[in-house]
């Protein structure tokens, strides 16, 4: 085995109660979803209500799962660090143990909510207007995607507060990180109101139907399901954000290597 | 091989280390002694590229280090937390596929030397034992650079001596640099060519361990507290 796979091995390894407390925690509210949604004969609905949560919330999946790796890797620093491996490797490790986690936590609660969805009988209603295997797959992919951005973003924090720990002590690191994260979202919500941000996002747009097949409503109905099927991507703007987290992840890999210390 | 030109380094407030210089060759098995926050660990974790120097250079065979040393730099820690989720056994293994230099026969031949059970679950590992396991996954690498920091530590003093002993006939001599700091000053002596001494930061003595014994009738421990007394004076 490589070195990159058994380092990801590990991290599965050391993320296993992470992976399972999530699903654990489903388990138990699908349980009680069943059993107070089925005393007004609603349980598949309220499963599905949980399902939908889960699905949604999922979005913090990496954020939670790295903040458990990384508080874990802080307290064996000088074990952590002394390989080989460039920091990239390392974090990317990290990384690809959570997405597997991610996508097997994904499945288990997506097929709950499919089951259950279609248990409560309004799929079959919704089916005959909605795509859902449509709607299915861009909020999937897009809970992904979404995942993944802010899992960079925390990483590249949590570089400058180990970064930090160098000079202050922990709570000092935390408190000047957190401030150093507040500034820098105010600031990016600025710059995102700009004529600059608006050219660098807003272009290559893309129009995705697909969502509703069924478009015979009246008036209002029809313009909600028209404005509903219609929805604008702008490639720039998927680009942009690539960019963004490419450069926050090789800050991130380039502090760990030459900054971050035992 | 390994150099150090006029390093500092600084802990916030608390200076570490002062203005070190040392050029140390391969061949040898270097003793770092002095009191507790004398530096020691500081110099180790410098080598390592686990601490960044605040001004001066630290190169290993030319290579200004960072923390990718580690590919030929072996580091033994003070600390001895490993993944408690693995034995023994997987432990090597898991070393065996981080570093391309790993020579799992000989980490076998190490690990049977220390009696380690390979199966044994190192939550459920002794001090001791665990100090044995950081001395076998550290010399199981065939690295120009070995550096351990306390490597006797939480040893039972009845075995100390023959780990010592064992120690030796692990270490490629004629390709390894080793460098050792230990407060079991007494039990090492026999292994080490030559002895650093540090205090507060700076070295303050560096000596041949075999003309200290020749040439000025000495032990380490004597000659510690000979230039330790010159420093106070």
């Amino acid at each position: 085995m490589n070195a990159f796979a058994s380092l990801t091995k590990k991290e599965l390894r050391m993320g296993m109660p992470v992976f399972l407390v999530p699903i654990i925690i489903f388990i138990v509210a699908v349980a009680a979803a069943a059993f107070f949604g089925g005393r007004s004969g609603v349980a598949a609905e309220a499963i599905a209500a949980v399902s939908v949560a889960a699905v949604t919330m999922q979005i913090f999946y990496l954020i939670y799962y790295l903040n458990f790796s990384l508080k874990a890797e802080k307290k064996k620093l000088h074990l952590w660090l002394h390989n080989p491996l460039p920091g990239y490797s390392m974090l990317l490790a990290k990384l690809s143990a959570g997405l597997i986690s991610m996508l097997a936590t994904l499945l288990i609660t997506g097929v709950t909510l499919i089951i259950s969805a279609q248990s409560a009988g309004f799929i079959t209603h919704l089916q005959n207007d909605f795509n859902l295997t449509n709607i299915g797959f861009f909020s999937g992919l897009h809970v992904v995607l979404i995942a993944i951005d802010l899992s960079i973003y925390f990483v590249f924090f949590y570089m400058i507060y180990l970064l930090f720990n160098r000079y202050f002590g922990g709570f000092l690191s935390f408190c000047s990180t957190f401030v150093l994260f507040g500034v820098s979202t105010y600031l990016w919500g600025k710059f995102s109101e700009t004529a600059i941000h608006r050219s660098l996002t807003s272009w290559g747009e893309i129009e995705l139907n697909g969502f509703v097949f069924n478009r015979k409503f009246e008036n209002n109905g029809f313009e909600f399901f028209t404005e509903f099927d219609t929805v604008h991507v702008f490639l720039g703007s998927y680009l942009f954000e690539t960019i963004i987290v490419f450069i926050l992840f090789f800050a991130a890999s380039w502090m760990l290597d030459r900054k971050v210390e035992v | 091989m390994i150099e150090l030109e006029n390093v500092n380094k600084r802990f916030m407030k608390k200076s570490a280390l002062q203005d070190v210089s040392l050029e140390l060759t391969k061949g040898k098995i270097i003793g770092l002694v002095g009191e507790n926050g004398s530096g020691k660990s500081t110099t180790l974790k410098l080598i390592a590229g686990l601490v960044h120097p605040s001004k001066g250079s630290v190169k290993v065979n030319g290579n200004p280090v960072d923390r990718r040393i580690a590919s030929q730099v072996s580091y033994l820690s003070e600390l001895d937390d490993y993944y408690g989720f693995y034995n023994v056994g997987q432990t090597i293994d898991f070393f065996a596929e981080q570093f391309a230099d790993f020579n799992k026969e000989k980490a076998e031949e190490i690990r049977a030397f220390m009696k380690l059970d390979p199966d044994a679950k190192l939550k459920q590992l002794s001090k001791g034992n665990r100090g044995r396991l950081k001395i076998v996954l550290t010399l199981a690498r065939e690295v120009p650079v070995i550096l351990m920091d306390e490597p006797l530590s939480g040893l039972d003093p009845m075995v100390r001596d023959s780990i010592v002993k064992g120690l030796i006939s692990f270490i490629d001599l004629e390709h390894q640099i080793v460098l050792i700091t230990t407060h079991e000053i007494k039990e090492i002596e026999t292994i080490l060519d030559e002895v650093i001494a540090i205090r507060d930061g700076r070295i303050i003595g560096h000596h041949n361990v075999e003309q200290l014994r020749i040439e000025e009738n000495q032990g380490i421990v004597e000659w510690m507290t000979s230039i330790y007394d010159r420093e106070i004076h």
